[in-house]
């Protein structure tokens, strides 16, 4: 390999030396592409790569290298470095790329590299992706051989692992209504499995507040426990002294002491704390803020029409919204939004807050208010087919008379027969039915008139009227112009992900490029179905969603092709709209 | 495109690309993302040309984004000392109106308590009531003295072994080149944003050289312009009935200022920078937080400012 580069290099010395422009350059072009072929070889900077590829949420790309890995470590003698081997793990995990642990840390563990942590890392992975037996079952091995090497740093985390495993068995046997018994005995193992650690050492106060946690919410479901549990309110007391009287706290001191604030029912303390946390932004990612939403949203079920806890609740999403990759899923959009006005109306709140968070939460709130106007749009049956958003009628012609119309992709609606023949077939417009989720999920509209389209290979546009009125307010602002590229520029897409199941998501995503009137963009989950508004940071609506997909053409004249989302630009539409109508 | 010139005023500051990425921040925190309503933006940068090196990138810009919290920015003014007696009467004068040399009743720690009553009811705003400790607002005096001073009378200077500056034709050539960049083939509004000294540096370039090109509208923000010593240096003669920069200002002038903004003596300048005879500089009042009411950040962060600055671009 070394070799290799050496002789690559030789070369073009002796090209530089003749002054051959077009041998250095097709030398470097081999150098370039030997090293990209190669780069598992080089840990570290395969490393720098995968981080690039996972910063720009290029999934194609990190599938790639994942793949050279693999193929490299199966020729290599010696198991890959512990510490890039860790690292890669758990940078793929802050993407949530589980299924690329799996695939890698299988081949590191067959190829020697088989440290408790990469196990650990392994089977959390399994966890993760909700393969809940076969990740046990590594831990249950794993505990063991931490035991015989007196690893008590790796026992403790699996031991955590464990617990956690058993948690998610509990919270799916509740959900399913499984027998009481069968029940109880997971709870325990649970709380056994957190308390052990805990009570061995008490600088483990991960796994001290999820002993919390679980008694807390045993009390809550009603499922008496073994007696020996510690008592919950101590518990909770001890970990929050512990962590006050800690010289340098972190991250997840911050979520720790608001979850026993929460166990002791100290809801201004718990917001303090969450406050604190959802200010260490620069030190947290997407994957945090969504971890700890879940767990207070799962475990502790906090509860939006509480104030209290609407209030956490908001601020943890607001903080999820502003990190990249964020994605906040709003299941109860009537509730959620109107909590969140209250919230933004609440002047005691806004001190709370301070200024700028106070601004970061009204920024949030911005986006759960453009939720209001989107829609979910139906056949006969009440399937979802796709998203629309309402938009003022002025706003698309002066001579569009009606306050609200409706705005979709061409391939979801359309009476053109070649629409309606091409795959995936769109609706005719008198088989249609739109519902708003945010306003009354159980009224549905009908399509008066479609007052313009435009078909998929051009804008994919569909423009039309309702039936029956639709109370609504706070029309979409619209961007004049496109954002600039190449400055870290985020794009939201708001919709009904996956035809159904959740009500709206909101996601992030990197602005890639656009070339009017398409603007591509990538968030790092799916999300978002045709016919979504793609919003702005300063949330005025920028596009209409229509395609994603791995293998998009890239822009501008440039070679190739990437996984991107596609958007077209609303203002082209308008001006195709004018163009049309006069 | 439309465009936005940054420039920045007193004391020292981090890189260049980093002062600009946290004004930008600034701004979006106000309620204004530039990048988003694809406005592009360029910084003049002139600290180089009063400072060895930069504030370190990371730094706390609370306390030390107009040089605040860091010794060398405590100005010695040996320098006066050798200064032609027209120059000499100048800083005198000005010193006098910065009112620094007046000792503290209290010790260099004292700070006022706040003011009360009516802040706009105030003619200028005067040093003893600043509410600051002493010792910074001296220091930013003593900032802003040296930094007027070398500008308006093109001083010489030596940031670094080596390297000579005559400030005010290297600031001037540093503006108007920069400007020159910024207009080329470019469509949509340019407007030039500038704060502390540098609405004195973009004003006189506006206003007073040649080849300098024309923008499509002008805002001023925590300015000295209003200080009778800095207009009346001005070369050539300041006269207050034409004093704005028609010729280079196709728009609106915006002046944003916070009454106890140390810098922002005399904040209102309608009536110091008339067009024709009238007063049609729009002098927009902010209140910013805290005690350091000079902070560029916390003036971006206004919403008043950021909206006088999306009408401006047309956004």
């Amino acid at each position: 390999m070394a070799g290799n580069i050496k002789g690559l290099l030789d070369q073009i010395d002796a090209a530089a030396r003749a002054y051959d422009v077009t041998e250095i350059e097709i030398i470097s072009r081999k150098l370039v592409e030997h090293v990209r072929e190669n780069i598992a070889t080089h840990p570290k900077s395969f490393v720098k790569e995968l981080k690039i590829a996972l910063g720009t949420f290029d999934r194609p790309r990190a599938e790639e290298l994942c793949s050279k890995l693999a193929v490299h470590l199966r020729s290599r003698a010696t198991p890959y470095p512990f510490a890039e081997s860790k690292t890669i793990l758990s940078t793929l995990r802050r993407k949530r790329y589980f299924d690329l642990i799996i695939e890698v840390a299988d081949v590191l563990i067959q190829t020697g590299q088989d440290e408790p942590n990469i196990r650990r890392q392994y089977a959390q992975a399994m966890l993760d992706l909700g393969y809940i037996t076969a990740g046990l079952g590594v831990l249950q091995i794993l505990e063991q051989d931490c035991l015989e090497e007196d690893n008590d740093v790796e026992l403790a985390e699996t031991r955590g692992l464990m617990g956690r495993a058993r948690k998610q068995m509990y919270m799916d046997a509740a959900a399913d209504k499984r027998p009481g018994v069968i029940i109880r005995q997971r709870l325990e193992d649970a709380v056994s499995d957190y308390a052990g650690v805990y009570a061995a050492k008490q600088d483990h106060i991960w796994h001290g507040i999820n002993t919390v946690a679980l008694l807390e919410r045993a009390k809550r479901d009603k499922m008496p426990l073994s007696k020996g549990f510690p008592n919950a309110t101590t518990t909770a007391k001890t970990i929050l002294k512990r962590i006050t009287s800690k010289k340098k706290t972190d991250l997840w001191d911050y979520a720790t002491a608001g979850e026993a604030c929460l166990a002791l029912k100290d809801y201004p303390q718990a917001l303090e704390w969450i406050l604190k946390y959802t200010q260490e932004n620069k030190y947290a990612d997407s994957f945090e803020y969504a971890s700890t939403l879940r767990q207070f949203e799962e475990v502790w079920k906090l509860d939006d029409d509480k104030k209290e806890h609407a209030q956490i609740l908001h601020l943890l999403r607001a903080a999820l919204l502003r990190q990249e990759g964020g994605r906040v899923e709003i299941e109860n959009p009537t509730r959620n939004l109107a909590t969140a006005a209250a919230l933004e109306a609440d002047k005691q709140f806004e001190q709370i807050l301070g200024k700028e968070r106070y601004k970061t939460f009204q920024w949030y709130r911005m986006g759960l208010d453009r939720a209001a106007g989107v829609a979910q749009i139906c056949d006969r049956a009440g399937n979802g087919c796709g998203s629309g958003f309402l938009i003022r009628g002025a706003d698309v012609h002066p001579s569009i008379e009606q306050k609200w119309v409706v705005v979709t992709n061409a391939h979801v609606i359309s009476n053109d027969l070649a629409e309606q023949s091409s795959m995936p077939a769109a609706l005719p417009a008198d088989e249609v039915r739109i519902r708003f989720e945010a306003k009354d999920p159980n009224k549905e509209f009908e399509v008066d008139k479609i007052l313009f389209s435009s078909p998929r290979t051009e804008l994919d546009c569909t423009i039309l009227s309702l039936q029956s009125l639709v109370e609504h307010e706070n029309p979409y602002p619209i961007a004049k112009r496109l954002p600039l590229v190449g400055k870290n520029q985020r794009v939201y897409v708001i919709g009904h992900p996956r035809g159904g199941g959740l009500c709206y998501s909101i996601d992030d995503n990197l602005l890639l490029d656009h070339e009017k009137p398409k603007v591509h963009y990538r968030a790092p989950t799916e999300g978002g179905s045709s016919g979504s508004p793609v919003f702005n940071q300063q949330w005025d609506l920028l596009a209409l969603h229509h395609a994603g997909g791995m293998n998009m053409e890239r822009l501008n004249g440039k070679a190739g092709t990437y996984p991107a989302n596609e958007g077209l630009y609303f203002q082209n539409i308008l001006d195709a709209v004018a163009a049309k109508l006069g | 495109m439309p465009h936005v010139t940054f420039i920045h005023g007193i004391a020292n500051k981090p890189p260049k690309e980093k002062l600009l990425e946290n004004w930008e921040a600034y701004l979006a925190q106000g309620g204004l993302d530039l990048a988003a309503g694809g406005v592009s933006t360029s910084m003049v940068y002139w600290a180089d040309v009063m400072y060895a090196e930069p504030v370190a990138p990371d730094a706390d810009f609370e306390s030390v984004e107009e040089g605040l919290g860091t010794a060398a920015t405590d100005e010695e003014l040996a320098w006066v000392e050798d200064l032609p007696a027209k120059e000499k009467a100048f800083v005198e004068s000005f010193r006098e109106k910065l009112g620094f040399d007046i000792e503290s009743p209290e010790g260099d720690h004292y700070a006022p308590p706040p003011l009360e009553g009516n802040e706009d009811e105030l003619e200028a705003l005067n040093f003893e009531a600043i509410p600051l400790p002493w010792f910074i607002k001296r220091r930013v005096m003593k900032a802003l003295l040296k930094d007027v001073h070398h500008y308006l009378f093109n001083a010489k200077f030596s940031p670094r072994p080596g390297e000579e500056y005559q400030v005010q034709d290297h600031i001037r050539r540093l503006f108007v080149d920069q400007l020159k960049q910024d207009t080329a083939n470019r469509e949509g509004p340019h407007v030039v944003v500038s704060h502390s000294m540098g609405t004195v540096i973009s004003y006189d370039c506006l206003k007073n050289v040649p080849d300098c090109p024309s923008i499509s509208a002008y805002m001023t923000v925590g300015s000295p312009l209003g200080i009778s010593e800095v207009h009346d240096n001005f070369k050539p003669n300041y006269d207050k009935r034409d004093a704005f920069p028609s010729d280079r200002v196709a728009g609106d002038w915006v002046n944003v200022y916070d009454r106890l903004d140390p810098v922002a003596f005399d904040a209102r300048i309608k009536n110091d920078y008339q067009k024709g005879g009238n007063q049609v500089v729009i002098d927009e009042k902010v209140r910013n937080s805290g005690k350091w009411r000079h902070s560029s950040y916390k003036y971006y962060g206004q919403q008043a400012l950021c909206n006088h600055l999306s009408k401006l671009l047309t956004l």
